[in-house]
């Protein structure tokens, strides 16, 4: 990740951050120490992507770990445009509070093993990411939802949306007036 | 009178499941039930103020748990047809948006306080309501009844024909509480808990703001009516008699209040 160790690389990123809020100046290393951290995900997310036996936690790995990038991205960008965009202390206050959460996921998926991971820890993951995302959008550090389907196909994602809603359908519902 | 409703898991994830892709992309996928769903929930936006619409710990804590739990499913199916990396990449999008509109949905509703040890009272109580209620549901022979009624109700000529339309109707009127006789279909705990949640949050309501009708609005079958030529409500009417509360379809609620 870098030649420091993580916890010192989570602590002086933390640090640069709330001298940003205090002083209202950004440090430019804090571009830098946050794509790192992006990249980290990146490379968690292609791993889970391809590797690990079981994969309905191998995908809440994916799934944390893409979310993860994404509001790193977000984050990026806004403290790249803090400055003109009058931004400046208002981005740090708002990564103050939604990193801590990036940084329990990223503790979670660098200990987690591929066979180690059981069906309770996924549940535990798709929570944790989806409390994450909420408070991330509270603070606008999500992407908007027309850039996450963009990403997709229109085949790809309508055949996927109507497997969902079938299963959801086939799992919790009976067709009215059918006994 | 007041109206509160309670929403069940069911007509949340009914709302939820939707996509529609009106700038990026021109089509538009929902839930079969989202169209009733959404008839309640725009109500409960129309009359914000009068927080019509209401849920629980419970209900939220199922609704995730069910998401959850239908995301994971689809991602093993899904796989199978169009391969690992396509299946992460679909799937977790679609947990994204579901789970965005969830959220947003729920910024509508009050979510109570519910006082466990007055729901676990009330909980013993809807457990014995099922127990008798299934007891009368194996007592009860429809085809009997049929054959009673055709014997006295029709012609000899005719007493073939009025048993197979004696039968249907008996079948549908009895057909909810059959149901409870199905291990699949009969109440479950979660039920039973959210059907206490609306028993407590009524007597609540008539405590605090004096006369009101507190809905259940699901679409689970055994609760609501079933909208047969002859509706099958036996266990409807029976949780209304015990419990005052209206168990029902989310767009007959809607049309009531409306």
């Amino acid at each position: 990740m870098s030649k420091r160790t993580p916890s010192e690389l989570t602590e002086k990123l933390l640090m640069n951050m709330v001298k940003a809020e205090e002083t209202g100046q950004i440090d430019p290393s804090i571009c830098k120490e946050l794509s790192i951290f992006h990249s980290h995900f990146e490379k968690l997310k292609d791993f889970w992507l391809k590797e690990g036996r079981d994969l309905k936690s191998s995908f809440a790995l994916f799934h944390a770990s893409k979310n993860c990038c994404n509001i790193l991205g977000i984050m990026i960008k806004r403290f790249k445009n803090a400055h003109e965009e009058n931004q400046n202390p208002a981005v740090a206050i708002d990564a103050i509070s939604v990193l801590p959460s990036i940084f329990e996921l990223k503790d979670i998926l660098d200990n987690l093993k591929p066979d180690e991971v059981d069906r309770s820890i996924s549940y535990n993951i798709l929570d944790r990411v989806r409390d994450l995302r909420i408070h991330a959008r509270r603070l606008q550090m999500l992407p908007s939802e027309e850039e996450e389907v963009k990403k997709i196909s229109l085949k790809k994602s309508k055949n996927g949306f109507e497997a969902f809603s079938k299963n959801v359908l086939g799992m919790y519902f009976e067709e009215q007036g059918s006994s | 009178m007041k109206n509160k409703v309670l929403l069940d898991t069911n007509i949340l994830i009914a709302a939820s499941v939707y996509f529609a892709g009106s700038e990026v992309y021109d089509y538009r996928i929902q839930h079969d039930f989202f169209d009733k769903a959404m008839q309640l929930i725009g109500l409960v936006k129309k009359y914000l103020a009068k927080r019509i619409g209401i849920i629980t710990a419970t209900i939220e804590n199922e609704v995730h748990l069910v998401f959850n739990k239908a995301i994971l499913d689809t991602v093993k199916k899904y796989t199978k047809t169009v391969g690992r990396s396509d299946a992460f990449e679909i799937m977790s999008t679609i947990a994204d948006s579901c789970e965005s509109r969830l959220n947003e949905l729920m910024l509508f509703l009050l979510r109570e306080p519910i006082d466990p040890l007055q729901k676990s009272v009330w909980f013993v109580a809807i457990t014995e309501m099922f127990e008798k209620l299934k007891e009368r549901a194996e007592e009860i022979d429809p085809q009997d009844i049929a054959y009673r009624r055709a014997g006295t109700q029709s012609s000899k000529r005719l007493v073939r024909t009025a048993y197979e339309v004696f039968l249907e109707q008996e079948n549908q009127r009895f057909a909810q509480l059959k149901r409870l006789l199905d291990s699949r279909k009969e109440p479950d705990k979660i039920d039973k808990e959210i059907l206490a949640e609306a028993a407590y949050l009524n007597c609540f309501y008539k405590q605090t703001e004096g006369e009101i009708t507190m809905f259940l609005a699901t679409t689970d079958l055994t609760l609501s009516p079933i909208p047969y030529t002859i509706e099958s409500r036996i266990v409807t009417d029976e949780i209304q008699k015990r419990l005052s509360v209206v168990c029902d379809w989310p767009d007959r609620i809607a049309k009531k209040l409306g």
